[in-house]
């Protein structure tokens, strides 16, 4: 069984005029849907500005923000100045998610790149799937976090309303 | 991509007091369509050194300080943000026109001289939001355009003698696409042009001491 991949894409053109590429809700949007790229636009910043980037390889990356994460690797085509062309997989991490969900990702992220007319080297995949393998132990650290903050809570009522009955109820 | 960034005041050398006083302090924000160089510019601010952009800028990034030093003036790099230069991150360019005290937007001069028609209707669509958040925003404040690539040109503008140099720039400011812009900017007392390279550390030095010296003498 697959996680749900709820997951976006974005790429800038190769000859950086076109209108970039952009999948969202799976479907390659055109340069007319303007509200929808510009929605992925602003989730992509605030995890980027906002979020914890949790791993860096060369050009390889993954942030996460809440439940948020992106990751951006590299595909093997280089654009018209000659530069590495990026490209982003903007997703939520599922609440459990199952051990097939790393593959999952890189297969999509492959797809992606297969959509668009470009590739992902063998190790640029591993690349992603250490990104991910890295986000997932992150959101387990932030639940490990939130977990104890909520027991240490429960913890300092217990004490504070011990101590009032303490004062108030026992002579 | 583009980016913002904070000019604090160095050390100072002479003549150069007025103009680090002038730019103390004051919040640029750098802006302008994919590839025109920004990249080479941020790398140059925020790490003083000279470097090609090897990579396309996809997402916005915060970048760090530095104290840069360049000719007479010592400037003090104390925040920036890189922003991507696709329109889809416009929300993003509003953003940091609106908290800026000077806009910079690049673009590429080699491109607009053979006519390139994409790149026409992008520039002009870029200046026609930067005037709109302009106007939006209570306070005055200059922008600046940046033609970058001009080693690129045909003559290589870099190369020319300086008198020369001045003529071909008049030239470029008297077509119509940068009288357009410049209009869509708010007008020549608002906007300045100005050209150069981001191809060598030297052009780059003299591109950004331009900038800095137009910046400080810009209510002159």
């Amino acid at each position: 069984m697959m996680n749900n991949l709820a997951l976006s894409f974005r790429a800038q053109s190769l000859d950086n005029q076109s209108p970039d590429p952009v999948v969202a809700n799976k479907r390659l949007l055109g340069k007319e849907d303007v509200r929808e790229r510009q929605e992925l636009a602003q989730k992509i910043s605030k995890v980027s500005l906002d979020g914890t980037q949790v791993f860096s390889e060369g050009s390889h990356t993954a942030s996460l923000h809440g439940d948020e994460f992106l990751l951006k690797t590299s595909s093997n085509q280089l654009d018209e100045a000659g530069r590495i062309a990026p490209i982003l997989c903007y997703g939520c991490v599922p609440d459990e998610p199952l051990d097939s969900w790393p593959g999952d990702v890189v297969e999509a992220v492959v797809g992606f790149a297969e959509r668009i007319g470009r590739t992902i080297s063998e190790d640029n995949q591993e690349m992603v799937r250490l990104g991910v393998e890295a986000i997932i132990s992150a959101k387990e650290q932030q639940k490990r976090r939130s977990r104890m903050r909520v027991i240490l809570i429960l913890v300092i009522v217990v004490v504070v309303l011990g101590i009032f009955y303490k004062i108030f109820f026992k002579e | 991509m583009a980016w913002w960034l904070l000019l604090g005041l160095g050390g100072l050398l002479g003549g150069a007091l007025l103009l680090e006083e002038k730019v103390k302090g004051k919040k640029f924000a750098v802006l302008g369509e994919r590839s025109t160089g920004k990249t080479a510019l941020i790398n140059f601010f925020t790490k003083g050194i000279f470097s090609t952009e090897n990579t396309q800028t996809l997402f916005e990034k915060k970048a760090g300080s530095n104290r840069l030093e360049l000719k007479d003036l010592e400037l003090e790099i104390e925040e920036s943000i890189d922003v991507p230069g696709s329109e889809d991150f416009y929300f993003a360019w509003e953003s940091i026109t609106k908290k800026a005290d000077v806009v910079l937007y690049l673009l590429r001069v080699d491109e607009l001289m053979v006519g390139n028609k994409q790149t026409e209707e992008r520039v002009k669509r870029d200046m026609g939001q930067i005037g709109n958040w302009m106007k939006e925003t209570p306070k005055e404040f200059p922008l600046f355009i940046i033609g970058t690539h001009c080693d690129l040109t045909d003559p290589d503008l870099t190369k020319l003698p300086k008198e020369k140099k001045g003529y071909y720039e008049d030239k470029l400011r008297g077509m119509s696409i940068f009288r357009d812009i410049v209009l869509r900017g708010g007008g020549s007392n608002k906007v300045r042009v100005v050209f150069g390279s981001l191809k060598s550390k030297n052009a780059t030095e003299d591109l950004v001491y331009q900038v800095i010296y137009q910046v400080g003498h810009h209510d002159e």
